[in-house]
């Protein structure tokens, strides 16, 4: 396995890139690369937050049914739009430090020049999940913006927050496994031509 | 073209990008949103017409994944890794560590030991192996190398002790299970209790006979501690007692549902950390901003088989293959056998999650087919799993280990002592095929 990163209590992080630190150099330090990454850090601390939240909103439920026999309104509503929040928006900073689980059983002795273009790979089988995952977001803020939609329930809580969410968190995945995509290639084309 | 034919040849494609390294998550779903895409798009008896498949495609892929995210009961998961966080940065699972360690300093391999009871302790509070692995590594290997303990029985104790993360309730990799099975998480979760307790106790049996053995490997502490200090330390730890009363009598009792268990012993490992102000607000921090990412790269995983499992049922490729197993007139024992061979095998090349929900869709037919408990075959499951994560070459808890350690021990030396304990992981996954009631005693009587 690469190095393991982030498997301090962590559930189920995988090895992070091994090969990162190598590539280090190569990763656009301009106001794009800035921008993005201040994104990502943005979204992981409302994905940070909405983990608080739920919690906050469970335990204040069984307080209320336990001592003052009453309950919270659309728990079940709130508490999933929270889990969006929470799952999709920190996966752009989850890409960018390449902490996704992988088997490199056989290919731990490959070269470095093979491995990145493995990488280049990953991040091309990738963008076809999150590209998939982005359009049909896509097509579902745009249907919960247009139909005004609301969630069955007391509060009657509209769609479109944890909707957006959805398409916000797969805008910047696909946009950092494209950043990717591009310095995996590059670095790729530069370990050729060094040959 | 045929629907059966686009799902055998998805799931090759699934395998053989997984042997390319690409990360578990990403294969799954951009594999299955392809094929679902063919599929819709190339009906039997037609031209490939591309128009007619994107609508579907598109509403399959967004109801799999957002209805899939969108969930009360999941969101225990997130919940019981920021606890496992948080009870890490407030020592709470060291306490539990101390406490047996102090009582067992004169036992021949008492750090062992306790080492194996913090890591069973660690595992009742959060729901990972890894975690368990690498936390109880960060404090129990240096402990037990100070004390000039060898090298294999020091990272292996860990290593397999952080097996029981995945056992012992709460469990991720149960909730998985739950969630694709369509079971109930509270019984899974109990069933995992006695299984755990049986997997700890082998694992301590292995110890003392391993250091009776060769009593060199473990050599004795010379320290003695006053009654007073054990009782000091056995106080010390009641947090963890705390919270592993609320997560399994809370359930056990119907006090809690699972999520709301994951909520309120958060709540309390949070609570005890700051009135005890052994947590800063950076430490808090940290323990969320880890946990989104953490859940985030998990369930991404998940998103992706749960589309690829659409695929799956989609082209009717589970039934062929149920049809063919059926077909070889096989006896429940032989199909067990040939499942626990796969996971076992599968185990020892891809991680639990990966190979859990890559097999989920084909051998869980198969297995209700013959009419067996899934709650019960939930845990062999787990434990075939757990297994894979020490074995070689892929070995996660071996390398997590290793990689925490500050190269005080390396993968080598646990996988060397990892194999004396394999034996009793053996003989406790035959007592839970053969009496399947050590499972199924504490959901069948749960409140």
């Amino acid at each position: 396995m690469g190095a393991l990163k982030d498997q301090q209590s962590g559930a189920a992080s995988g090895p992070a890139d091994a090969l990162a630190p190598h590539l280090d150099h190569l990763r656009p330090r301009g106001l794009w690369g800035q921008l993005l990454g201040r994104t990502e850090d943005i979204l992981v601390f409302f994905g940070a937050l909405a983990v608080v939240g739920m919690s906050l909103y469970v335990v204040t439920g069984v307080v209320m049914r336990n001592l003052l026999n009453m309950s919270l309104h659309d728990e079940s509503v709130v508490v999933g739009e929270l889990m969006i929040f929470a799952l999709v928006l920190p996966l752009g900073k989850v890409a960018a430090e390449r902490s996704f689980i992988t088997v490199d059983v056989l290919t731990k002795r490959f070269q470095n020049r093979n491995i990145i273009a493995l990488n280049a790979l990953a991040c091309v089988v990738g963008l076809i999940a999150a590209g998939a995952l982005w359009y049909a977001g896509m097509r579902a803020i745009s249907e919960a913006w247009r139909s005004n939609a609301f969630y069955f329930g007391t509060l009657q809580l509209p769609e479109w927050p944890g909707k957006l969410a959805f398409f916000v968190g797969y805008t910047v995945f696909t946009l950092r496994l494209l950043d990717l995509l591009i310095l995996d290639t590059y670095a790729k084309l530069k370990t050729s031509r060094g040959r | 073209m045929d629907p059966t034919t686009v799902g055998a040849i998805g799931f090759a494609v699934v395998l053989f990008l997984l042997v390319l390294r690409v990360p578990i998550g990403f294969a799954l779903g951009g594999v299955a949103a392809i094929c679902v895409f063919v599929v819709y798009s190339w009906r039997p008896g037609r031209d490939f017409n591309p128009d007619r498949g994107i609508n579907p495609t598109l509403s399959l892929i967004h109801s799999n994944a957002f209805e899939f995210l969108h969930s009360y009961s999941l969101s225990m998961v997130p919940m019981f890794i920021a606890a496992g966080h948080i009870a890490y940065h407030a020592r709470i699972t060291t306490d539990i560590y101390n406490a047996v360690r102090i009582w067992l300093a004169n036992v021949p391999g008492g750090l062992a030991i306790a080492s194996l009871f913090g890591c069973g302790g660690f595992s009742a509070i959060t729901g990972s192996s890894m975690a368990c692995a690498s936390s109880m590594g960060r404090i129990c290997v240096p402990e037990m190398m100070r004390w000039k303990y060898n090298p294999q029985l020091a990272g292996s104790t860990v290593a397999m002790g952080g097996t029981l993360g995945a056992l012992i309730p709460p469990s991720i990799l149960f909730v998985l299970y739950a969630l694709f099975t369509e079971q109930s998480v509270s019984q899974l979760f109990l069933a995992g209790v006695i299984p755990g307790l049986l997997t700890l106790a082998g694992y301590i049996v292995t110890v003392m006979i391993w250091v009776r053995w060769n009593p060199s490997i473990a050599p004795k502490a010379e320290i003695t501690f006053q009654k007073g200090e054990k009782w000091r330390a056995m106080i010390l730890a009641w947090p963890a007692v705390m919270l592993m009363t609320i997560i399994i009598g809370g359930i056990y009792g119907g006090i809690f549902t699972a999520t709301e268990a994951a909520a309120v012993s958060l709540a309390f490992a949070l609570l005890f950390g700051i009135l005890s102000r052994r947590l800063s607000w950076a430490m808090i921090s940290d323990a969320f901003v880890q946990t989104a990412k953490t859940a985030a790269a998990l369930f991404f995983i998940a998103v992706g088989a749960k589309i690829f499992v659409s695929l799956v049922s989609l082209t009717g490729v589970t039934q062929a293959f149920v049809d063919l197993i059926q077909s070889a007139d096989l006896s429940m024992w032989q199909v067990l056998l040939a499942i626990a061979l796969l996971y076992l095998i599968m185990g020892v090349f891809l991680d639990p999650i990966g190979t859990m929900l890559l097999t989920l869709p084909f051998v869980i037919p198969l297995v209700e087919g013959y009419g067996l408990n899934l709650v019960w075959f939930g845990v062999i499951v787990v434990k075939l799993l757990e297994i894979g994560l020490v074995t070689p070459p892929m070995g996660l808890n071996v390398f997590v280990v290793a990689s925490v350690s500050d190269r005080l021990v390396d993968a080598t030396q646990t996988f060397k002592g990892v194999a004396r304990f394999l034996a009793i992981d053996l003989v406790v996954l035959g007592l839970l095929l053969a009496f399947p009631i050590l499972s199924l005693l504490l959901p069948q009587s749960m409140n």
